[in-house]
């Protein structure tokens, strides 16, 4: 999993059909300690996540292992909304 | 499989539900230096050396089959020979 953090919502009205109802998101890559890496991803989302909110996403065929994703063309996924994130070193 | 040492978790209560017994802990590669997030099924702590399964095979885990997850710690390492870089 990777940490990234919510920029804004990927909006589209021409888009696989097995896409419709999936909130996409558009997010960035981030370090534990916040800074943000050169890479943007668009993830689905299930859990509600808001603009800067720090996220841990799945890639890969994980992303299709929840009963809303199943079957859908996506290969990224936010399982989780981070509270915190502690490094030590 | 990457060896990785273990610098920190993540604390998240939102989470999907099939990750909810699990620890999830920031592990740093050997070399690279890249941070990652793992799924923990072995108590690895902080300082720790591990090994990282990632993709469908984190899924052959013990407990982890059928779940949302695409890296855990497989082995965590009494000691490893690796030359500095």
């Amino acid at each position: 999993m990777i940490l990234c953090r919510v920029l804004g919502h990927a909006v589209s009205s021409r888009k696989d059909e097995r896409l419709e109802g999936a909130k996409l998101l558009v997010v960035v890559e981030i370090e534990p300690e916040g800074a943000e890496r050169d890479e943007l991803h668009v993830v689905a989302d299930t859990l509600g996540a808001g603009d800067g909110d720090t996220v841990l996403v799945v890639i890969g065929s994980a992303a299709r292992m929840t009963g809303p994703t199943r079957g859908q063309p996506i290969d990224a996924l936010v399982v989780g909304i981070v509270d915190s994130v502690d490094v030590q070193a | 499989m990457l060896l990785a040492r273990v610098v920190g978790r993540v604390n998240s209560a939102r989470r999907i539900e099939p990750l909810d017994p699990f620890r999830l802990l920031v592990v740093r590669t050997e070399r690279a230096g890249r941070h990652y997030v793992a799924v923990d099924t072995h108590g690895a702590v902080p300082g720790e050396l591990v090994v990282t399964t990632s993709a469908a095979a984190a899924r052959m885990c013990e407990r982890l089959e059928g779940i949302p997850v695409d890296l855990c710690v497989v082995a965590v390492l009494d000691d490893a020979k690796v030359p500095a870089a």
